[in-house]
């Protein structure tokens, strides 16, 4: 301790009662500037918004980046193979190539190209395993649809077994999807949330009123209510909105409900009234803010689910009726024909797994962002 | 306890009557009856058939005959098949479809609960981001997508598995893996933050403060405190899967309800449509039911607090 | 006097999104055998992350002992592996907890909670361990053993359930105890029964113990000695008598001021003004600076070494310097070190 010897000057009093000791040094964020912040800290879920956004885009634009309607038909050009210039590396080449094996490499050759009606002026073979080793003779038979169709434009995405465009019908399948997810959330927004906020802000009579009817519709489960009111109403656009008009907001009115209750009995709630403050300020001030961030993440949750349920209606056909497109008849229909033409169901596939992704990735960075379990 | 059970059983025969008569409502309502398939019938002949379905008494009657039936467990006859009742039809199907859903929830919840066990085990490391990928993948991609993929590249391309139909266990393969992989990523991915929550507990803390090792605070005292929730989750997969099985059983031509079903939506056979409605609204609610007694099993709080 | 521990310039910190926070910077003081002695401070002085950095019992990561040593019986405990602490832990130094409402496991019989420790470093068969079970319960004050020890947590009150942890700390009599505030979540009167049964205890069982809280009526009432703690440091160190009755440390001078009592009307309570420094960005100087109304420009500038005050008693204040103005502790705060002369009798109360 002797080889501290500090200046003797520095051992005046100094004034510090109205300096630091209250000093914040952080500054202060607001719960949506933190909240935002982290959101845009999140990788994936900026991914997942940017995905989301090229979706909607190509959703928008898409069908008249070509040519071709929903609806054109043309059996002559059916099952076409995709093909987009410069991505013939990615198989988008517009061929159909089949390896196909026989006892003899003659026999071989002649099945490959049997394969392709013998359109030998199209079909480029090659031979994979010559069957000298004592194993069944290979051929690959590569066939150029294009060129023996002697089409010009191309088809990106292929053709359907009725020859239609799947570029423009994936895409037109893509804006249904997007229409339930905005219709999916408006729902939740709008009956989840008033019905809720009802039920638990008057509580007593009305509450238990309410509560009886949800206890019911809980009990029956949401693709039997679907099904049955698709099958009073005829299978369209407007059948699934209101099936998830009836079925869609039940479990976000039971979370407002919850949190609502919870929220009401809570200090800053009772002060608030013991100061004077009106219902309505109340439910601006205190109770709104606070649920806030729990609809916001609860309603991106619900929106992948809606989107899964119209494709599986889509899918066993109770959905859009033929020939309209959703990307659930897309994929029924690629089934037909999965094993020679794979590409029909790959398309709206990949489209309705990247949708499902994306809001799901987005769902979970925004709980990740509002949870305030979260927050140190 | 008892007295929360027939509480329960009250709401469930209340739902269950209110589920039949919508349904039997519904039906009056619905366009399609068994003559508008053969319109050229005599006036005798549709007589026939309408006393046959019982279509020629007053609504009320047909009411209290249909309730009536259903309690016998007859679900009425087939507008498809000649006189088969839809209560054998169903029951000649129901095997398959039994066997696809467990085997799925088993192999999906058991798997999905070591993923996500080992995600929080090792906490941001790579396992932990490897598999809460694979669980928002599993998550996100429609069922009926998976299917696809396993059926063109396990069936057609490998040819490992048969692609279609039920005709020994090599058949069930393709079908329950398509089905299992939501439950997977959905119990990995709950699993995980369970585990996490639990594993920052006070309770942990004590634990490691009495000297137990890793794997007795992970196991021991971690485990069970993380699974008593995971039973939460059961109810919606068992129902995600009735749902999901409806499209995997015709992707895959097993002979389950799903596709008995699917097919009678196409053809308008409003008795399937109808007894299935039943049947699957009655396994929910049943279903529901179980898992939350079950609860009342598994956690102690529970269970004493009633007993007290 | 034989030391049982002697912590040196131990450095604790957690790497957070906003950068490493500081919580403890620099800790050193010693334990006899036997000893008790009171870590006392305000909520985020580091006083709880001290101990459970002794038993390497903070999440690591985020968080990580810096530098520094723990020697207990001579071995660093801070270099020492998790299986090498694994043997220590419940058995040599034991730790009861601040809240007995989440601190016991609720899917777990309280008999088997407390067992684990008996069978795993006493390697008791079960049949001894529950022996041993009954023993200990009816040691902290539970009637009824035999039949407690299958029931679940839930099942016990508060005090209860606290009594059960305080079992399972004393289960394998470690050389070591330490409380992190083992009454604060409980009601007063409850309070008072664990403290008496602590003391009952240390005085069966003899061993040392380290008492964290933040009511100094505790402290007075079960503590050696008094470590007094400010933003992750030691400010002040030395007997019950020392700090109660002549206290150097303006923040002590502070907790002691703002302690209500019973014997004197109309007082008024000595509030300390602001509030603690951000450990992410610890102030230059005196951390208490800031809230100190008799601070000087050296505070400001330079952190103030431990002056010694006597053999027992250390502090951390450039008041204490030769060069610093002498100034009294506030009269309301000296009304209070009177008043606490007089409640305790007195005749170990004399002042230096």
């Amino acid at each position: 301790m002797e080889n501290h010897k500090p200046n003797k000057d520095l051992f005046v009093p100094v004034d510090t009662t109205d300096t630091e000791s209250e000093k914040i040094t952080r500054p202060s964020l607001s719960f949506w500037q933190d909240s935002f912040i982290r959101l845009r800290k999140n990788v994936g879920a900026m991914i997942g918004l940017a995905v989301l956004v090229i979706l909607a885009l190509l959703a928008i634009f898409g069908p008249y980046l070509n040519d071709y309607g929903v609806y054109e038909q043309d059996l002559s050009r059916s099952k076409m193979p995709p093909k987009v210039e410069g991505l013939g590396w990615l198989g988008m080449d517009g061929t159909l190539s089949d390896v196909q094996s026989a006892a003899t490499l003659e026999q071989a050759e002649s099945k490959a190209l049997m394969r392709f009606n013998n359109q030998e002026d199209f079909i480029e073979t090659e031979v994979v395993n010559d069957g000298s080793n004592g194993e069944p003779a290979q051929v690959r038979a590569t066939y150029d649809v294009y060129a023996a169709k002697d089409i010009q434009e191309n088809y990106w995405f292929g053709t359907d077994g009725l020859g239609r465009d799947q570029w423009t019908r994936t895409w037109m399948g893509t804006r249904v999807s997007l229409y339930i997810a905005f219709l999916a959330a408006a729902i939740d927004m709008l009956i989840g949330v008033a019905y809720g906020g009802i039920s638990a802000y008057y509580g007593g009579r009305v509450d238990n009123v309410m509560q009886r009817i949800i206890e019911i519709l809980v009990g029956i489960p949401n693709l039997v209510l679907v099904i049955l009111m698709i099958l009073i109403l005829e299978p369209g656009i407007l059948s699934i909105t209101i099936a998830l008009a009836i079925a869609g907001w039940i479990s976000m009115a039971r979370i407002v409900r919850g949190q609502i209750l919870k929220l009401k009995n809570q200090e800053f709630v009772l002060a608030s009234r013991t100061l004077g403050a009106k219902d309505s300020r109340i439910l601006q001030r205190h109770l709104i803010p606070n649920v806030l961030g729990l609809i916001i993440i609860n309603t991106m949750f619900s929106i992948p689910s809606a989107i899964f349920f119209e494709a599986f209606l889509s899918f066993i056909g109770l959905g859009l009726p033929t020939p309209m497109a959703s990307l659930g008849t897309l994929i029924n229909a690629g089934f037909q024909s999965l094993q020679i033409y794979p590409h029909i169901l790959l398309f709206p596939a990949v489209v309705i797994s990247l949708i499902m992704i994306a809001f799901n990735v987005l769902a979970d960075g925004l709980r990740d962002a509002f949870d305030p379990k979260m927050r140190e | 306890m008892t007295r929360y059970i027939i509480q329960r059983l009250i709401y469930l025969v209340i739902t269950m009557i209110l589920i039949a008569t919508l349904t039997f409502f519904l039906m009056k309502f619905l366009p399609g009856t068994p003559l508008s398939a053969a319109d050229k019938l005599s006036e005798e002949q549709q007589q026939v058939v309408l006393e046959k379905y019982g279509l020629d008494d007053p609504v009320p009657i047909q009411y209290f005959n249909y309730m009536v039936n259903l309690v016998q467990g007859d679900l009425g006859i087939s507008f498809q098949f000649d006189n088969r009742e839809v209560s054998t039809i169903i029951m000649e199907r129901i095997g398959p479809s039994m066997q696809l859903g467990v085997q799925a929830m088993v192999i999906g919840v058991i798997l999905g609960m070591l993923l996500g066990l080992v995600s929080a085990i090792y906490h941001n490391g790579f396992m932990d981001y490897t598999s809460t990928f694979l669980a928002v993948l599993g998550q996100s991609i429609p069922s009926f997508v998976f299917a696809g993929l396993l059926q063109f590249y396990i069936g057609v391309k490998f040819g490992w598995f048969p692609v279609a139909l039920w005709e020994g266990w090599e058949y069930t393969v393709l079908p329950t893996a398509s089905l299992a992989i939501f439950p997977i990523a959905i119990a990995a991915r709950f699993m995980r933050t369970e585990m996490l929550e639990v594993m920052g507990s006070d309770y942990i803390v004590t634990a490691r403060a009495k000297g137990v090792n890793k794997v007795g605070v992970v196991f021991k005292h971690g485990l069970r405190n993380a699974l008593i929730p995971l039973i939460t989750v059961l109810g919606p997969l068992a129902i995600s899967l009735m749902t999901g099985s409806l499209v995997i059983e015709n992707i895959f031509a097993v002979p389950g309800i799903g596709e008995q079903f699917v097919k009678a939506i196409n053809v308008n056979d409003y008795p399937i449509i109808m007894g299935t409605t039943l049947l699957l609204s009655f396994m929910f609610i049943i279903i529901i039911l179980v898992i939350d007694l079950l609860y009342g099993v598994i956690d102690p709080r529970i269970r004493l607090a009633e007993g007290e | 006097m034989e030391k049982l521990l002697e912590v040196k310039d131990l450095h604790v910190s957690f790497d957070t999104y906003g950068g490493e926070v500081k919580a403890v910077r620099g800790v050193n003081f010693d334990l006899n055998k036997g000893e008790t002695l009171a870590i006392v401070g305000e909520s985020g002085s580091g006083k709880s992350v001290t101990t459970k950095a002794l038993m390497q019992l903070i999440p690591m990561p985020p968080g990580r002992i810096k530098q520094g040593e723990i020697l207990f019986e001579g071995r660093d405990l801070a270099k020492m592996s998790d299986k090498q602490m694994q043997k220590i832990r419940g058995k040599e130094i034991s730790m009861i907890f601040q809240d007995p409402m989440t601190s016991l496991n609720p899917t777990m019989k309280v008999g088997n909670q407390i067992m684990e420790g008996l069978i795993k470093h006493q390697k008791m068969s079960k049949p001894q361990a529950r022996k041993r079970v009954v023993e200990l319960l009816e040691l902290v004050g539970i009637a009824d053993a035999e039949n407690r020890m299958k029931q679940y947590p839930h099942q016990f009150s508060g005090g209860m359930r606290q009594r059960v942890v305080v079992a399972i700390a004393l289960a394998c009599n470690p050389k070591l105890l330490i409380a992190d505030e083992p009454t604060t979540a409980l009601d007063v009167t409850i309070q008072a029964q664990i403290l008496e049964l602590m003391k009952d205890i240390q005085k069966k069982t003899d061993s040392a113990t380290i008492f964290i809280t933040h009511d100094l009526g505790v402290v007075a009432n079960v503590a050696d000695r008094v470590a007094v703690m400010y933003a992750g440091k030691i400010v002040e160190v030395g007997t019950v008598d020392d700090i109660f009755y002549n206290p150097k440390h303006p923040y002590t001078w502070g907790l002691l001021g703002s302690m209500p009592s019973l014997d004197s009307e109309d007082e008024e309570l000595y509030a300390i003004p602001g509030s603690p420094p951000d450990l992410l960005n610890p102030p230059k100087g005196d951390a208490f600076a800031a809230r100190n109304e008799y601070a000087m420009k050296i505070d400001l500038e330079q952190e103030p070494p431990m002056f010694k005050v006597s053999d027992t008693h250390y502090a951390a204040t450039w008041l204490l310097h030769e060069n610093a103005p002498d100034i009294d502790p506030p009269a309301a705060v000296k009304k209070r070190m009177e008043g606490m002369a007089k409640t305790s009798g007195g005749s170990e109360g004399e002042q230096r």
